[in-house]
């Protein structure tokens, strides 16, 4: 692997804390099935590593100010803190609540809002899903239909959203919601917090080709909402919904994740066959090696340059949509490449889980080929790589 | 990762290089000087002189500006932007470093004090066509005859030879055939034994085949001897590939801008074409390999600081092989987006792609960097 350039004294003994913290903390079979690339890990794991970051102050918040109870990082730490994450195999953090509902809710939440949601994302209590796709509504998201409509103190909600990551797991959904009418369909859309729980609500899962079991349908019938779960005012739905996606500055790339997975792979590529080739000695299979370490390494400094470096020289507005396309693409090169890497082994379907219980070294059997087809989902999730190269021509380039 | 006095010393040379170009090097100037001889201005050579810009890649130990490769990086980058062709990367970058790492003086200083001050053109005469970029193998041989030095060989790829006063001759030492036993021998252009042919290259640059045939050099010629000569010479490759490197990103830059600019301007079916999603994606996928090379231009920047060579050499060849990539199939990409006015002489955008092709050939091409990667990534065998 490249060697990338460190960053300031003071910054590097941070990143040998964070390390060593990680290292003596993160229980093993949560560590064992990170390593097998699992996205699916049961609820239980998650608030089990939640707490113990928890317990360091706000680690499992790292983008929270001290005043919200997080740890009041730098651009600069929270870099650190989510690379060591992934180079050391722990889950990544909970995105929906941690990474967007609670920064959202800093900048568009009612004092009384702040006060009953973010205490709960910060001790783990309970879990978010995000609510925006709908059936007809995936990448064109302002055309959404799901209906909220007033009725005295609250809303009823009808209507349903899909590829809803972890709604299985959930207790509360966000969203974005159809309150009204408008010139344009981004008016007339609203932000919303509904319990789960509520009467009405009817989750209903959705396998993926893979096997594995993250995303699910969420139906409304009937269900009320009190008017203090809107965030914002009626109708700031689709601005707060853009500030929300904003917010997911680092790691939408997926670098340092798809550092570790290269690691993986190298074991593979370097590790001595009796009396045979090493994979790496096949030429072929070294090239594309090569290319994704260059790539990849191209793209881990583009990420430090566009994020963290020095604003006056970088005149970059859309380096999030570049990051998430080439991240992703990347991604996907390195999941086909280790699955093809693993020969015959590759053919053989093993149940997701039997890995991380019975094999030391993950990949020996199945897996890889699962991570393959499971990380097809990265180029299509989060706006697909189609419509962030629609952000960029727009946005960044003006072709209209 | 912030420099606030390196991010203005990088802002001052771009914008006293975009000047001085936008003025004195438009695209019909240049056509102009390209098709005359020596190939360039040869007063806007002396005005780049007076300006300083021979010093940036030499060190202050013999009065330079310091060599700082972020800042000649800088530098290369504005002259790639403007198709701009001259003897700087031959003299003052490739032949700078290797003459800095002679101990001979006071040849040494001499040699650099002309090239600094004066805007004496040395052009390096180390490759051979036989051996491709493979230094290691060349056949040109030096041997001792009487006290003195005698050259036989053939060089090629001598850039701008046609007006260097001297030639830096890299060759083998006679009956040591594959070690390590090289020199490097400073030759005048008028020694006997020395014939050239100067050429034409598509960019409009110029380079020169060299033939050797019994040129005697005195002993006080030799720049570099024995085991020292190979690592100098390949430290002063790498300083080339990295600037070759902030050439093709500017070069990348600005055929980016015209082409989109294009497409914002051309009518077709009644609406401009920047309206046609198909082409949209293609100017973002042009926009991303942009924005990744200049990364990696920079990289290339700092691993000539750096301290492991191994290092220096991975990162070197990586950012050749993708920049290489990425500018040509860019160049490709915008002759293709201005249809048949891309195949226009008059139109820049055709010129930018013959430059980025012949530069991507020098001092290794991508096919040779990808391969100097791939052996050293399976050396390092983790």
């Amino acid at each position: 692997m490249l060697n990338t350039p460190q960053f300031s004294q003071e910054l590097e003994a941070f990143r040998l804390t964070v390390r060593q913290f990680i290292q003596k903390n993160l229980p093993d079979d949560i560590r064992k099935m990170v390593a097998c690339e699992r996205m699916d890990l049961p609820r239980e794991a998650q608030v089990r590593w939640h707490r113990i970051l928890r317990s360091q102050g706000g680690w499992c918040c790292p983008s929270w100010p001290e005043h919200y109870g997080g740890p009041g990082w730098s651009d600069e730490q929270q870099y650190i803190f989510e690379q060591e994450l992934s180079l050391n195999d722990a889950p990544r953090l909970m995105i929906y609540g941690v990474g967007m509902l609670g920064p959202t809710l800093f900048k568009y939440g009612t004092e009384g809002q702040k006060q009953r949601v973010l205490p709960d994302i910060l001790e783990g209590n309970i879990f978010w899903c995000q609510g925006f796709s709908e059936p007809n509504s995936g990448s064109d998201l302002a055309s959404l239909q799901c209906r909220m409509t007033e009725d005295g103190d609250e809303y009823v909600i009808n209507g349903s959203k899909i590829w809803t990551s972890d709604a299985h797991l959930a207790d509360w959904i966000f969203g974005l919601f159809r309150s009204g009418g408008g010139e344009r369909k981004q008016q007339g859309i609203s932000f919303l917090m509904i319990d789960l729980s509520s009467p009405g609500v009817t989750i209903r899962p959705l396998k993926i080709f893979e096997d594995t079991h993250e995303v699910n349908q969420v139906f409304f019938d009937q269900v009320r909402v009190p008017k203090e779960n809107v965030v914002g005012v009626p109708g700031q739905g689709w601005e707060i919904g853009k500030y929300l996606l904003s917010l997911e500055r680092f790691g939408t790339a997926e670098v340092s994740r798809t550092k570790a997975s290269m690691k993986r792979l190298t074991q593979l590529a370097f590790a001595p066959v009796s009396g045979g080739m090493r994979l790496i000695d096949n030429v072929d299979f070294a090239e594309r090696y090569c290319k994704i370490e260059r790539s990849l390494h191209a793209l881990e400094m583009t990420e430090r340059r566009l994020l963290l470096g020095d604003q006056r020289a970088e005149s970059v507005d859309t380096g999030a949509s570049l990051l998430k396309i080439r991240g992703t693409e990347i991604q996907s090169d390195v999941f086909r490449l280790t699955a093809e890497a693993s020969a015959h082994f590759a053919a053989i379907d093993i149940a997701r889980g039997y890995t991380e219980l019975q094999a030391d070294h993950p990949y020996q059997v199945g897996d890889a080929t699962r991570n393959y087809f499971n990380y097809r989902k990265t180029p299509i999730y989060s706006g697909s790589n189609e419509i962030q190269r629609n952000i960029i021509a727009k946005a960044e380039l003006g072709l209209s | 990762m912030t420099d606030t006095s390196l991010y203005e010393q990088q802002s001052l040379i771009e914008d006293s290089a975009r000047r001085f170009l936008d003025q004195h090097y438009s695209f019909e100037a240049r056509r102009k000087f390209i098709h005359e001889e020596p190939g360039y201005s040869t007063r806007q050579w002396q005005e780049m002189v007076e300006l300083g810009w021979m010093l940036l890649p030499m060190s202050a130990d013999f009065g330079g500006l310091g060599g700082d490769m972020a800042l000649v990086s800088t530098l290369a980058k504005e002259f790639g932007r403007s198709l701009f062709v001259n003897p700087f990367l031959g003299s003052a970058v490739v032949s700078t470093k290797i003459i800095e790492e002679s101990g001979r003086e006071p040849l040494r200083s001499e040699i650099l004090d002309r090239i600094g001050a004066g805007g004496a053109i040395l052009s390096p005469a180390l490759y051979e066509a036989q051996v491709r970029y493979d230094l290691d193998n060349i056949a040109t041989t030096a041997s001792e005859k009487d006290g003195r030095i005698v050259l036989n060989g053939t060089k090629t790829a001598a850039l701008y030879g046609n007006v260097a006063s001297e030639l830096l001759v890299l060759a083998r030492n006679e009956a040591e055939h594959k070690n390590s036993n090289f020199s490097l021998c400073l030759v005048p252009v008028d020694q006997q034994g020395v014939a050239m042919t100067h050429h034409r290259t598509h960019d409009g640059g110029r380079m020169s085949d060299v033939l050797l045939r019994d040129v005697e050099v005195n002993r006080n010629q030799l720049l570099l001897q024995g085991q020292e000569t190979m690592p100098i010479i390949k430290r002063a490759v790498r300083y080339a590939n990295a600037s070759i490197c902030a050439e093709l990103v500017g070069a990348m830059e600005a055929t980016f801008e015209m082409t989109l600019e294009y497409l914002k301007t051309r009518q077709q079916f009644g609406k401009h074409l920047s309206s046609f999603q198909a082409l949209q994606h293609r100017m973002v996928d042009m926009f991303m390999r942009c924005q990744l090379a200049e990364s990696m231009r920079r990289e290339a920047a700092r691993a000539i600081e750096s301290a492991n060579e191994t290092e220096q050499d991975m990162i070197i060849s990586a950012a050749k092989c993708e920049i290489a990539r990425s500018a040509l199939l860019n160049a490709e990409e915008a002759v293709q987006l201005h249809g048949a006015m891309g195949m226009m002489d008059e139109m820049p955008v055709g010129h930018y792609l013959k430059r980025v092709f012949t530069l991507g050939l020098l001092f290794g091409d991508a096919d040779y960097h990808q391969n100097c990667y791939r052996n050293m990534r399976i050396q390092a065998s983790h």
